[in-house]
């Protein structure tokens, strides 16, 4: 993930949050996040989908622990 | 050891593979006080000490609820369900083994737990349905079989027959209403009813979210009439505004399948709809929908 797509992951986790100063880094989990419940899961695949122009299916989704979890998932889709 | 061991078990198991899912089962504590000891039970009858099949029913369980997080957020900015045809869905999820045995059968019996809505249903079930529950009864789409396992509960005389077009329904609930110890009181039929619409005639019928999964639900809840005595009761559900991946058939309010009962010569003696969450301004939430009816013909 180059620079520009990590500021912009950075960016859809703070609006999906509700918070600019979120600082997403690799081991992150919905437990560090206040509101990282289901509903806002979904919101946040969602808004990656629209962002980065991917497709991720449930099973994908449903699979990544942590924030790295997620960004490999994304490097694999992107490259 | 704690009373609700394979709950906790469970709980872990869901706040690993979903760290987003991590207070599910906390909520849900607050829904009834025996809420804790049921789920314990069937946990305990279907996985016991199995931590992998209890993580796979965690997996399954998240990935059912995920798919229908995500179609309802399209539904939300279409307003319609994703077309699909009837043989599309049998194909797709009731005859797709694997689908059904690691997501959509485990999936929904953990609703029955874990959704509000579904927990809510079943209570209106026990209360308006169970006095009724005698003789035989029929279920038909038994999906998991767990309504015919809690009418096999409510009452230990009664005797019950699940029809299915699902060979993979049919046998988990066979694992289910066994791991209960029913087994000899309940009857597995493989059948399509509309097709091929059952002869027998039962005091009692119930269909449990199988409504929205047809292309002519009217067509159904004509077969359903006529498995039901006249004078016989029937239990009969179904979703609103709640898109799923076999959902089909779109119902906005309660007043249009009360009319296809009545046209199908049901009276309805009581209904309830439940929500899932409350609604933010106007947005649809998705509703579960139970009638409780008397044939009249
Ligand atoms: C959502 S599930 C039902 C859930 C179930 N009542 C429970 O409590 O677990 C829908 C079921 O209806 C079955 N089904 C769909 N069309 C049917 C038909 N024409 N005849 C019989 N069963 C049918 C499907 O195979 C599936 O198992």
């Amino acid at each position: 993930m180059d620079l520009d797509q990590q500021a912009k992951l950075t960016e859809v986790f703070r609006t999906v949050f509700n918070d600019p100063d979120l600082e997403p880094h690799e081991e992150m989990t919905a437990q560090d996040v206040p509101d990282w419940d289901s509903f806002n899961h979904v919101y946040l695949i969602t808004m990656i989908e629209e962002q980065f122009s991917v497709s991720l299916t449930t099973k994908e989704v449903s699979r990544f622990q942590n924030v790295g979890d997620l960004i490999q998932l994304l490097d694999s889709k992107l490259n | 050891m704690s009373t609700y061991s394979t709950v906790e078990r469970f709980e872990k198991a869901l706040s690993k593979v979903a760290p987003y899912m991590a207070q599910t089962v906390q909520k849900s504590r607050g829904y009834a006080p025996d809420w804790e000891a049921e789920f314990e039970e069937v946990l305990s009858r279907l996985f016991g000490s199995d931590d992998q099949a209890l993580a796979e029913a965690a997996q399954g369980y998240v990935e059912f609820s995920l798919d229908a997080l995500r179609l309802h957020k399209r539904f939300e900015r279409e307003g319609v369900y994703l077309h699909k045809t009837y043989q599309e869905v049998a194909e797709a999820v009731y005859h797709n083994d694997a689908y059904m045995f690691e997501t959509y059968l485990p999936g929904i019996l953990m609703t029955q737990y874990l959704w509000i809505h579904h927990y809510s249903q079943l209570q209106f079930f026990r209360r308006v349905f169970g006095p009724h529950l005698t003789g035989r009864f029929a279920d038909v789409g038994v999906g998991t079989g767990f309504f015919s396992r809690q009418a096999l509960a409510h009452n230990r005389l009664v005797r019950g027959d699940g029809y299915d077009i699902s060979k993979a329904s049919l046998h988990y609930a066979r694992r289910q209403i066994d791991a209960f110890d029913f087994g000899d009181r309940w009857t597995a039929h493989k059948q399509d009813v509309l097709r091929t619409p059952p002869s027998e005639r039962y005091p009692c019928v119930l269909s449990v979210e199988v409504l929205e999964h047809l292309e002519d639900p009217p067509a159904f809840l004509e077969v359903l009439a006529g498995m039901t005595q006249p004078g016989g009761h029937a239990f009969v559900t179904a979703a609103l505004t709640a898109p799923e991946v076999d959902h089909i058939y779109l119902y906005r309010d309660c007043a249009e399948v009360i009319h296809q009962l009545q046209q199908a010569g049901f009276a309805v003696l009581a209904h309830q709809e439940d929500l899932a969450y409350a609604p933010k301004a106007d947005e649809p939430v998705p509703r579960s929908a139970a009638f409780f009816c008397r044939q009249e013909n």
